[in-house]
């Protein structure tokens, strides 16, 4: 009798851990679950123009009317610029270079950039492969030299995009030649709503390796940075 | 008189023997039957301490062509004994927690209302003249006979009608009325001697006064292995949640342990094991007030 009520005394108590076992791992197993998730900060696209500069390598040759003439060659943004309206300024650099003998008498040949000059873009001629870009200038710094190479620094702001989104962003899938974005969809969990990520294929019209313009609206909440590798239908925790 | 007491000694020694093997036929039939069930137990739990590994060996099937012909390599006892599966299940996601309880959520208003539901009308039936009592009585025993499988679909358009779809009460409010329990209770009621109640009204007891003062005392075990019973009823139900509820994350355990399955076979093992543990254990604490019950509904007190 004594020990059939020490057993269900037992029985009893087992039962009551257990219920306290569970009120704690609900509790815990929801935090290390929490904490498991991949966090991930999200941006929102914007309507702006994006900032661009660029350097090319440039030769200073004399004009048929005696103008110094730097040309270089673009093959990205010069017909965009060509065609806007306002001048599209340029820092034209002669590159110094100097030679020096390292203990082993070896030749070292280090540069530095010399006189500057700033100019308008004046003439965008279309070639096979991209654009011929020249600028003329009246008057040039003494150190500069005819047929020598010069660093052309092109300086501009791009026309506004609606959907600007920093480059991060942006997936480049090589297997496909595909570019895309993950974004965050809310989905109805047991706990609550949570995210999950949605992969939405991009075309860039336009990057400066900080901002990317896309062409259609990829949706908001787009993933800018993760704590871990992403994949589409992942559960991730937005900070 | 010494050839009488030889034959009735041979005699004895028959019926014995006969005994012995009718004994040891119903010995052998138990034990077959006891294996059987711990088998699934032991296959259970010996295959939640797998690690996932271990389980795609076992579990994985050869085939040829489009048929399956055999598990990879069948074996019930692990080959590392490891808790992996009870970490991820029970440590690092909390899914298996929220429909535990889900389950909680269920079991204990339908416990609470099934006692007090079950405690009026067997009180009722047992101690109150009032028309048509035994046939009342009959239509509840009649109920109780019917499966709730084919009362499901007329339950089905009843809380259709009244709105009560996908809400929790369409689990809880079917359940609070259980014809077994109040037929239970009525049974051991039956049993109270109607002179003490007649006593108590003299004294100038109430009804209520004296179901609780003296009537409930005295079927205690009654309503503890109504409890069990309910208890044990409610934590295994699927049919009802799977019917009245769109909602998954309504759902019990029990119901959402074809969830799990379809997860990885580690967790469901861990699913299985972790769901009986708490039935298993109101079992044991109310097996004897169970058996009462049971035999007390049969035989009458």
């Amino acid at each position: 009798m004594k020990g059939k009520k020490i057993i269900a005394r037992i029985e009893v108590g087992l039962l009551a851990i257990f219920i306290i076992v569970a009120i704690t791992f609900t509790f815990l197993s929801r935090k290390n679950y929490e904490n498991n998730l991949t966090k991930v900060s999200i941006v929102e696209p914007t309507d702006m123009s994006i900032d661009h500069e660029a350097e090319y390598a440039g030769n200073l040759t004399i004009d048929i009317g005696g103008k110094y003439k730097i040309g270089w060659f673009m093959n990205d943004y010069a017909k965009e610029l060509d065609q806007r309206e306002q001048l599209t300024q340029v820092d034209v650099s002669n590159i110094v270079l100097t030679y020096k003998q390292d203990v082993n008498e070896k030749e070292k040949v280090s540069y530095k950039i010399g006189e500057s000059s700033t100019a308008y873009i004046d003439e965008v001629v279309d070639v096979e492969g991209g654009y011929q870009v020249a600028t003329y200038f009246g008057e040039i710094p003494a150190s500069w030299k005819k047929d020598a190479t010069y660093l052309v620094t092109v300086k501009f702001t791009g026309n506004r995009k609606k959907y600007v989104i920093p480059a991060s962003c942006v997936v480049y899938d090589k297997q496909n030649d595909q570019r895309y974005v993950y974004k965050t969809i809310e989905e109805p969990k047991i706990w609550g709503t949570e995210y999950s990520l949605k992969k939405v294929n991009v075309n860039v019209i336009e990057s400066n390796g900080e901002y990317s313009a896309v062409e259609n609206s990829p949706g908001d909440h787009i993933i800018e940075n993760a704590s871990n590798e992403l994949y589409e239908g992942m559960l991730v925790k937005i900070q | 008189m010494e050839a009488q007491s030889m034959k009735d000694a041979r005699k004895i020694g028959s019926m014995r023997k006969k005994e012995h093997t009718r004994n040891a036929v119903i010995y052998a039939v138990m034990v077959l039957m006891t294996i059987a069930t711990v088998f699934f137990l032991a296959f259970l739990l010996f295959g939640s301490f797998m690690n996932n590994g271990e389980l795609s060996d076992t579990y994985g099937m050869i085939k040829d062509g489009n048929n399956m012909m055999a598990y990879a390599s069948f074996h019930i006892l692990p080959d590392h004994f490891t808790f992996t599966q009870y970490k991820k299940v029970l440590w690092e996601t909390s899914d298996f927690w929220f429909y535990f309880w889900n389950s909680m959520f269920y079991t204990l208003p339908i416990l609470l209302g099934t006692i007090i539901i079950s405690v009026m009308g067997g009180y009722a039936f047992a101690k109150f003249q009032f028309p048509f009592r035994k046939f009342w009585l009959a239509i509840y025993i009649i109920v109780m006979m019917i499966p709730y499988q084919v009362m499901l679909s007329p339950t089905l358009i009843v809380l259709n009608n009244i709105g009560l779809i996908n809400t929790r009460s369409a689990i809880i409010l079917p359940n609070l009325f259980t014809p077994f329990g109040t037929y239970l209770i009525y049974q051991f009621m039956c049993g109270i001697s109607d002179d003490t109640l007649e006593a108590a009204k003299v004294d100038g007891a109430g009804n209520i006064r004296i179901l609780l003062k003296i009537v409930l005392p005295q079927v205690k075990a009654g309503i503890a292995s109504l409890a069990v019973l309910n208890i044990i009823d409610t934590w295994n139900i699927v049919e009802q949640p799977v019917m009245f509820l769109k909602n998954e994350f309504m759902y019990p355990l029990s119901a959402a342990l074809s969830y799990f399955q379809t997860q990885d076979t580690g967790t469901a093992f861990v699913c299985g094991v972790t769901f009986l543990v708490p039935v298993v254990l109101v079992f044991l604490i109310g097996k004897d007030y169970m058996i009462e019950g049971i035999k007390n509904s049969v035989v009458g007190k």
